[in-house]
């Protein structure tokens, strides 16, 4: 068991399709095959009353206040824990969860109005009204500490409009699709005022309150968190389960084995290498959907004193000349990754685009060919003296382990000279802000906007990027896309950036990973989140 | 005697604080801070400002720490940045699980390491003795990672007949806390029956040649009953000291043991604690362990001072 | 004080015996010795005998069994696991030699300056116990944490966290020879103290270091694959047994070798060295001796 920070456990991202873990498993149980469209129904009669789901995650969730929460597991346990005023089934189609209605700008496009369900209490019973949602969303945008505080920077403020009204104030117009993104997230989690009054800032993560079908029970650190049925739930009448575990198993694994002996019900982000074996096993169903997120080379170009400072031009060949990074790209067979790394589950990606975007367009989703030959032609017409030495950082999860050396091995063909520097995913975070690197092996979850998933990395005053790539007309075209409303006029400008994007190579982009959710065929009604992440909200166990 | 306890109270103290002092800098000349670890694999550099502020990670060093003193001497090792539990009742809640596996571990070395013990002190010579060396050797030599991944291949995987992992308290389901024990107590056994079993054999022969044995011998008592009721209990005091003073070897087996495993105890404990730079928790984890291994320390050579007065005056020197 | 479980009471008078040639006339040491040397010519021939380079990566030949990938086959990454393990030998025991090597440079003269005066076990002896206040594996895994993955900062890393026991041990050893009767008269003759300890303390002591030595080589060796299983050793893709086995983790059940072959090449190596080291604790300790 190798020791995984579950910091870094690759988070996979995003889906397709609403589906039907209903009806997949009904199949196999030789129960009656119904095609389900929309899971919020769910049959009678087929689901016992009662029972208790175990889903096995791959890493401590941390801190449970939704104003504290880093981790990506943490995410899983809200599905059935804490709603959100928006959120996203697994084709990313956005719909209202505490929120009544789709938010409705202003003219201007700086101010939302949101009306909020009038019929919700929180799970110690007081009521979710607009001041709750005021005093969650300032919380975390004001707390010491906040994580949420980031994800919130769009938002100016927020102002009790009426008992179930609110209306969030921005600081520039955003388009729709963009203003989702914020609320789909742990930024849209309401907690009762009254229970962290009560608990106090700090003890509040020892039992949050929030919305939500089941409610915490209990928790044993590293091991696992129990949720009891909420009978506040405004539709508790159609929850079945009586309580939900989350099993922490931190090694893929021992995840896997305790699926095919029933020990756990549910487990997200099984590995590639065992779908194999898990399709063939009897009793388990596998639900495959396609991420939002990629895994991705960063290449610093101007990250010189950290990301806090002014862009720099990093010193060598790769930093300073495109063409360079060109023949790296060129050099690399990522579909040869996808099978030995990934055993053929993931996508290859050549931009940020994900394909189940409404925006993806040909042009954006289009890749380069495998072209050893003709790296090795780039490398020689740039004039650089080969081997080329270049440094790669990556983490110590095994997959960018074997990543880094087919990459070693591949570039390593045309002229490149790869060192594998490991690192531990703390020490790779601070020495990738901080631009203490040449080259680093990084991955992103992915979100449901395109904005959220190339903004951040590229654009020059991002605090996030870590290349600290610096463009004008890229810059300019992102905060267009981001505030225009039009899809049509998105997608052309995304397109335009992608373009830009893959003339200077600032990130050559490997593959897309696919979320992988293996479910005991016994159990019914498990919906999935875009990020892979599982809803037993109505799940049940199938009667025999 | 008086200030001879005073002397050995003393030392343990100067031990305990130099260990909180070491404890409290190394933790934070890990690479990679609270704050980066806590922020994810994702966090942005503003998230992780956020968390240094939280947790006063900005103040200087020499702030920090006498904060830090001044809660623990009341008492309060402050809360895991991790969960924000607190760190006291964390470590509480995962000791049942490893004093279980220690338990049950001990349990499986003592039954493999005095058998195999009094074998090779009996059967001096005889295959007897080497079937028992080699059960030491094995025991000393096998990586127990290693072990533990071919023990859950083995019975989980390819003849499916106990749980791969996982832990459930004893007072929740008594029979599957068993059944969940079973391995990793033989994993952590493993390598205490080889220390038990040299220190059974050392001192079996020791005593099988002391003077009441031969008398016994000689008052034609049947060899299995002098072995028995003579040599082997006079054998297991120097055991069961030995062993007990054997906590850093425990803790490390744990580790591991639990790691691999999944269970939720001291030792997996620690290492998450390390991994995700969570301060708190790896000064609470190590004051305990540190405390443990004085504490017991402390007591062993008290009653020691107390039966043989010359390790006083050695002591001395 | 505290009670040691590795070292055994030092012989009467060591010298007068020829330990090492003792050690090899028994069957068990002898096996020991063989398999050991064998171990580290392997090690050390690994560039030499390896079918390949440890690091050439074949797509097209990965996850083939032994016999048709080679002798021991091959990985996830199409690399032949025979030379993988030939180096991985290498490093085990350059490591495990190393770092026990480093430890006894730090601790035995810490033991000495313990042992023989007064003023510098106070200090001495507090450090020791603050070190074994901490388990072993804990220290090594804080300070190659600290200082990063690397073969050098592994071996630093082991070499600290057994320091204490040779400090102890040469202490212990100290304190023992210190009360004898030569020692107190060559002390009364005005013999230096260099000179009492070089040549009257030190060559005494010598055969309890010997076997402390052995002892914690297969130790240091267990520890180095530790490390590198929790990923805080040797650095990929230079092959290291530890590395292999937590690489082997995701095919445990798919390609039993990977996780099988480098396991035993690891036992191959402590367990030599464990037998010899029993044969030369036998040969030293008249206690335990048998025949």
């Amino acid at each position: 068991m190798a020791i995984t920070p579950k910091h870094n456990r690759l988070t996979t991202a995003l889906g397709a399709g609403l589906i039907a873990a209903l009806g997949l498993t009904a199949c196999g149980n030789g129960g009656e095959t119904e095609a389900v469209g929309d899971t919020d129904e769910n049959i009678p009669g087929e689901l016992q009353e009662g029972g208790s789901l175990t889903i096995g995650i791959s890493g401590d969730p941390g801190n449970l206040d939704p104003t504290f929460a880093s981790t990506l597991t943490s995410l899983s346990v809200y599905n059935a824990m804490c709603e959100l005023l928006y959120n996203a089934d697994d084709e990313g189609n956005v719909y209202p969860q505490l929120a009544a209605d789709s938010p409705e700008f202003s003219e201007d496009g700086q101010i939302a109005t949101i009306p909020l369900r009038e019929d919700v209490v929180f799970q110690d019973g007081t009521l979710m009204d607009a001041e709750a949602v005021k005093f969650s969303i300032d919380r975390h945008m004001e707390a010491e500490g906040s994580q949420r505080s980031g994800e919130l920077s769009a938002v100016e403020s927020v102002e009790v409009v009426d008992e179930h009204t609110v209306d969030i104030h921005l600081v520039e117009p955003t388009a729709p699709g963009a203003f989702d993104v914020i609320f789909t997230d742990r930024a849209g989690i309401i907690v009762s005022p009254t229970a962290v009054g009560e608990a106090g800032d700090e003890a509040f993560a020892e039992s949050p309150v929030c919305v939500g079908p089941f409610a915490f029970e209990s928790r044993m650190s590293q091991d696992h968190i129990r949720l009891t049925k909420d009978e506040n739930y405004y539709n508790a009448d159609n929850v079945y389960l009586d309580e939900v575990t989350y099993q922490v198993i931190t090694d893929s694994n021992v995840r896997v084995t305790n699926l095919r002996s029933g020990d756990v019900d549910v487990i997200e982000r099984v590995p590639t290498t065992d779908v194999e074996d898990l399709e063939s096993a009897s009793g388990v169903v596998l639900e495959r959907r396609e991420g939002l997120g990629y895994m991705n080379i960063d290449i610093n170009i101007g990250n010189v004193d950290g990301n806090q400072e002014p862009a720099g031009q990093v010193e060598g060949p790769l930093a300073e000349n495109p063409d360079v990074r060109r023949a790296l790209e060129m050099s690399l067979d990522r579909e040869a990754i996808n099978q030995v790394v990934f055993n053929g589950e993931y996508e290859v990606a050549c931009g940020f685009m994900a394909p189940s975007s409404e925006l993806a367009t040909e042009a954006t989703l289009a890749c380069p060919g495998y072209d050893p030959d003709g790296a090795a032609d780039l490398l020689e017409q740039a004039g650089v003296d080969t081997p080329l030495e270049v440094e790669l950082m990556i983490n110590t999860m095994p997959e960018m382990r074997r990543m880094g050396e087919m990459i070693q091995s591949m570039a390593g063909e045309v002229g490149f000279e790869v060192t594998l520097d490991i690192q531990e995913s703390t020490v790779t975070i601070e020495r990738g802000y901080g631009g203490d690197y040449e080259t680093y092996i990084n991955s992103w979850s992915g979100r449901i906007d395109p904005d959220a998933n190339i903004s951040q990395f590229v654009a020059s005053d991002s605090p996030r990027t870590m290349t600290k790539y610096s463009n004008e007309e890229v810059d300019e075209l992102l905060a267009a896309a981001r505030a225009a409303q039009d899809p049509e006029e998105r997608a052309e400008m995304y397109e335009q950036i992608n373009a830009q994007l893959r003339e200077d190579l600032p990130m050559i982009f490997l593959v897309r990973p696919v979320n992988l959710v293996g479910i005991r065929d016994d159990v019914a009604g498990i919906e999935l989140r875009p990020n892979g992440s599982v809803v037993p909200t109505y799940a049940g166990f199938v009667e025999d | 005697m008086m200030s001879y306890l005073l002397r050995r109270l003393g030392h343990a103290f100067i031990t305990l604080f130099v260990s909180v002092v070491v404890i409290f800098f190394g933790v934070r000349a890990l690479p990679g801070d609270t704050a980066v670890a806590l922020a994810g694999q994702e966090g942005s550099p503003e998230a992780i400002a956020r968390v240094r502020e939280r947790y006063g990670l900005d103040d200087p060093l020499h702030t920090q720490f006498l904060t830090y003193l001044g809660n623990l001497l009341r008492g309060d090792l402050g809360r895991s940045s991790n969960t924000g539990g607190e760190v006291t009742s964390i470590i509480a809640s995962a000791l049942p699980a490893t004093v279980q596996l220690a338990v049950l571990s001990m349990l499986v070395a003592m039954l493999v390491g005095i058998s195999c013990g009094i074998l090779a002190a009996v059967k001096q010579g005889k295959p007897g003795e080497w079937l028992a060396n080699g059960v030491a050797l094995f025991g000393l030599s096998v990586p127990n990672f290693w072990l533990g991944l071919l023990l859950i291949l083995t019975f989980a995987v390819i003849w499916p007949v106990l749980p791969a992992s996982g832990y459930t308290p004893l007072w929740e389901d008594p029979v599957d806390s068993m059944r969940r024990m079973v391995l990793p107590s033989i994993v952590l056994g493993t390598a205490f029956a080889a220390i038990i079993m040299r220190q059974t054999r050392a001192a079996m022969l020791e005593t099988l040649t002391a003077d009441f044995v031969r008398t016994a011998r000689a008052k034609g008592i049947p060899a299995g009953a002098v072995i028995t009721r003579h040599a082997l209990r006079n054998s297991l005091i120097t055991v069961i000291t030995v062993v007990g003073l054997q906590l850093g070897t425990l803790i490390s087996g744990a580790v591991v043991t639990e790691q691999v495993f999944g269970i939720p105890g001291f030792g997996k404990l620690t290492i998450d604690a390390i991994i995700s730079r969570d301060y708190a928790m790896v000064q609470g984890v190590v004051l305990v362990t540190a405390a443990g291994y004085v504490l017991i320390n402390l007591a062993t050579d008290v009653v020691y001072s107390l039966v043989d007065p010359r390790i006083r005056v050695q002591e001395g020197n | 004080m505290t009670l040691t479980t590795s070292a055994p009471a030092p012989p009467s008078n060591p010298l007068r015996r020829k330990p090492l040639r003792q050690a090899l006339s028994s069957p068990a040491g002898f096996v020991g010795f063989v398999i050991a040397v064998s171990m580290v010519l392997l090690g050390i021939l690994a560039p030499l005998i390896a079918p390949s380079s440890p690091e050439a990566t074949a797509f097209d030949r990965i996850f083939l069994p032994p016999g048709e990938g080679g002798l021991f086959g091959t990985d996830d990454l199409g690399r032949d696991q025979l030379s993988r393990v030939l180096y991985g030998i290498n490093a085990s025991v350059t490591i495990g030699l190393l770092s026990v090597l480093l430890s006894a440079a730090i601790g035995v003269p810490m033991g000495l300056l313990a042992g023989y005066f007064r003023a510098a076990d106070a200090v001495i002896s507090r450090i020791i116990e603050v070190m074994m206040a901490f388990p072993a594996l804990i220290v090594a895994l804080g300070l190659a944490a600290i200082l990063g993955p690397s073969a050098t900062n592994v071996t630093i890393a082991l070499a600290i966290s057994n320091v204490p026991g040779f400090a102890r041990i040469i202490r212990g050893e100290m304190f023992r020879l210190r009360g004898q009767d030569y020692i107190t008269a060559s002390v009364a003759l005005g013999a230096s103290h260099t000179r009492v300890i070089g040549t009257h303390l030190l060559p005494n002591a010598m055969s309890a270091l010997l076997v402390q030595v052995t002892v914690t080589i297969p130790n240091a060796v267990l520890g180095e694959a530790m490390l590198s299983f929790l990923g805080l050793g040797i650095r990929p893709p230079a092959p290291s047994l530890g590395t292999m086995l937590s690489n082997a983790q995701p095919y445990l059940q798919s390609a039993w070798w990977m996780a099988v072959i480098p396991g035993l090449a690891i036992m191959a190596i402590t367990l030599a060295f464990n037998l010899f080291g029993d044969a030369l604790r036998d040969a030293l300790d008249p206690k335990s001796q048998r025949r």
